[in-house]
Order: C-alpha cells, then structure tokens, then sequence
C-alpha cells in the first residue's frame, strides 16, 4: 500500500522544500504536485521537489491536453526523468471544465482528448516516433508511469484499459467504492495483472488535535470540490439554491469566512476525511478496506501542515503496524 | 526588527526548541507569505533541511522572515516566553 501527499503549488517554492524533505523523511512514498495556472506551475515545483529529497517519487500532476499539448507533457516527464531517473510519474486528466471554460477553452471530447493523450506519451517517452515530424530529440529515464485523473464511469475504464494507474478522487465512501469497482471490472476483464496496474484514491483531509479548527480549514477545500462535482450533490446536503448561489459567489471572489458560514460539517464529512487523529484514522480505515493500491492525501492536511504530516504519519504507521 | 541580544535571548532559552519550532510554524502558516523575500524563504528552507534552525543566523532570519509577515503573531508569541521587550 502506498500512501502519498499531494503539495499543490499554492505556496511560495521554500515551503514546499521544506515539506517534501519532511515528507520524505517520515516515509511517504510519493508527492504528487497539482497544476492550476494561478499557482506555481506544478514542473517547476517538481524541480524543488527533487532538489531536496532523495529517495520518494516525484509525480507531475495533473495536465490536461487542451492546456498544454501532450508533446510538451512528455517533453516535461523526460526532462525531469534526465533530473530525477526513476522517481518521475506523471498524471494527466480532461481538465476542470470551469477553469477551461474561464480561460476560453472547450473541453471537447474529454475521453477521445486523454486517449490520445495517453498513447502520444507512451510513444514518444518510449523514444518512438509519433509521425513523420513529431519526436524527442532525448530519452528519457527509467519507467515514467502515466496515471489518469478519472472520476466518470468511462474515464475510470479507459485509465484501466490503457494507463498504468488511475487517481480517483475521494467524493464520498459510496461513489468511491463505485468507482474503484468500474476499475477492478475492466481491468479483471482484461486480464492486466495486478502489478501492471495502481488504483490509488485521492482523498482531502484536515488533521488536528483541535476538531473545530480542521474542519474549518478544509471547508473552502470542500465547497470547491462540492461545486466542481454539481449542484444536485450541494441539494443532497440540505443546501436550497439561494445558498447555492451564495457558495458559489464567496467561493468565486476567495470570500472563505462566509464560506464556512455556509458549508455544512456533513458535506465536509462526505467529501474529505477530517478531524482529530482518531477520527481520521478510524475513516481512513473505511477506506482502506477496498481494494486499492494507495491513497493520497490533498488538501490542506490540516491547519498546521506541518503537524498535520507527522499525525498522517502516525496514523498510517499504525495502520502498517 | 530582530536584535542581536534577542537572538541569542532565543537561543540561551530553556524552551530554545520550542520557540523556534514555534517561529518555524508562523513562516509556514502565515497567509502574508507575499511579504517574505522568496530568498529569505530559500535560505531558511535550507537552514530547515540542514537542521541548522539553531543558530545565530538562522534564528535571525526566523525571526525577520516572522516580522515581515506577522509582526503581531510574532511578537506575542516571544511575549509567551518573556522575549518580547525589543521586537
């Protein structure tokens, strides 16, 4: 079982430094970073990454091909493969259709658009040619794993088929169960080995001593996650459309005092794993019954990043022990 | 402004650890991180992960790091440990 972090790049490039060297120093087995063009880009924090630690894998997450070409994706892999050979994964996914939408961007044919994405990178990382025209003029470096961010019933399905892992994200016990079901189906019907393929789970968690503050921390997380996934999940937990609004509006303009006035604990329950060690350990354990290959922990970690890690740490040792 | 004399305050302290553990988690929770020159925060990283958070000048750049981005946070704090006359 690998239990991973994710670090995105919304901090300045010295506290990520600092906590990759905690990070791999506890034992995690691999940072995933996240690519948002409002943060730090999420290669060149891979870079800081690798500069400080040794041993952990790296893993570019998660481009999408109508924002950067699928070339330059692998161009990035292989570069950083010459940096770090051997510790680089990379994770690419159909994108956030709002995000895209704001920047003038359509998501058309999400599915064909990461098939396609996926065999450009297992072509020219694997030094072939992808026509006439388009190649790398360098190798890259040890196996570079290619994962697919999926969430939708046919992604799940096209990451089994033909990548070498999918991160499916936590959106509550059931749909994830659901989803990792959708994995293990096809890829038992297509007889890959279980060694072939990691079905890892991403999953927000806010850890502290103090209960209230983790899940004040991780609310503006979940309220983000919850309007990405629709509003009839918002309806589900009580929430009428005039709050639904006024989520959306705080959500919008970073307003997070009154997103947490509005956000129910419940929601935050259902679509992150939260509060004091204890709590988060006895869900963590929920999940840990599927059959799963991993889990990364996102989002904020917690109030004190810093302490949050080393109670993650704890936790999942415990459970290791 | 950090002086030399509450640097070595700091580090003369019975709790020395703590308050620079404690100095360590305002650099890495503030939200004005805009206010911190990214170099300071290079150089601190590096003092972090050659564990050399201890020393004169890593204490003095903790605490000038702490100033820019939370001078009232930062002050209290060393208050709790009766360091607070000069900041």
């Amino acid at each position: 079982m690998k239990f991973s972090i994710e670090l995105p790049p919304k901090d300045p490039l010295w506290r990520l430094k600092i906590y990759s060297s905690i990070i791999e120093k506890l034992g995690f087995s691999a940072i995933w970073t996240s690519e948002h063009y409002y943060n730090r880009s999420s290669a060149v924090s891979c870079v800081a990454i690798g500069q400080v630690t040794s041993r952990i894998q790296i893993c570019v997450g998660i481009l999408n091909p109508y924002m950067v070409h699928p070339a330059l994706i692998a161009q990035i892999a292989a570069t950083l493969s010459e940096m770090y050979p051997g510790r680089i994964s990379i994770g690419v996914g159909a994108g956030d259709k709002l995000t895209l939408e704001n920047l003038g961007i359509q998501q058309r044919e999400p599915l064909k658009k990461v098939e396609e994405t996926v065999n450009i990178l297992k072509k020219l990382l694997s030094g072939k040619r992808l026509n006439e025209f388009i190649r790398l003029d360098f190798r890259s470096w040890g196996k570079i794993p290619i994962y697919i961010a999926a969430q939708g019933q046919n992604m799940l399905k096209l990451a089994a088929r033909i990548a070498d892992g999918v991160l499916i994200n936590f959106t509550g016990l059931e749909n994830t169960q659901k989803a990792v079901a959708t994995v293990r189906d096809c890829l038992n019907a297509s007889n890959k080995a279980a060694d072939q393929f990691s079905t890892e789970v991403t999953v927000m968690v806010s850890v502290s001593e103090d209960r209230s503050k983790a899940i004040k921390t991780i609310m503006p997380y979940t309220a983000i996650l919850a309007l990405g996934i629709g509003e009839s999940h918002l309806e589900q937990f009580g929430l009428d459309s005039r709050r639904i609004e006024k989520l959306k509006y705080f959500t919008k303009t970073g307003n997070w005092q009154e997103v947490q006035n509005i956000v129910p604990e419940d929601l935050v329950n259902a679509l992150s794993i939260s509060g004091t060690p204890i709590e988060v350990y006895s869900r963590l354990m929920e999940l840990l019954r599927m059959p799963i290959d991993g889990v990364v922990f996102g989002g904020p970690l917690g109030p004190n990043p810093r302490k949050a890690l080393a109670h993650l740490w704890d936790i999942v040792s415990r459970h290791m022990s | 402004m950090a002086t030399p004399s509450m640097v070595e305050e700091i580090l003369k302290h019975q709790h020395a650890e703590k308050i620079i553990e404690e100095l360590l988690d305002i650099a890495l929770t503030t939200l004005n991180a805009v206010n911190i020159d990214p170099r300071d925060g290079e150089q601190l990283a590096d003092y972090f992960i050659n564990k050399s958070l201890n020393n004169h000048e890593a204490v003095s750049l903790l605490l000038k790091i702490d100033l820019a981005a939370e001078p009232d946070k930062t002050r209290k704090t060393l208050k709790n440990y009766g360091i607070a006359r000069e900041a």
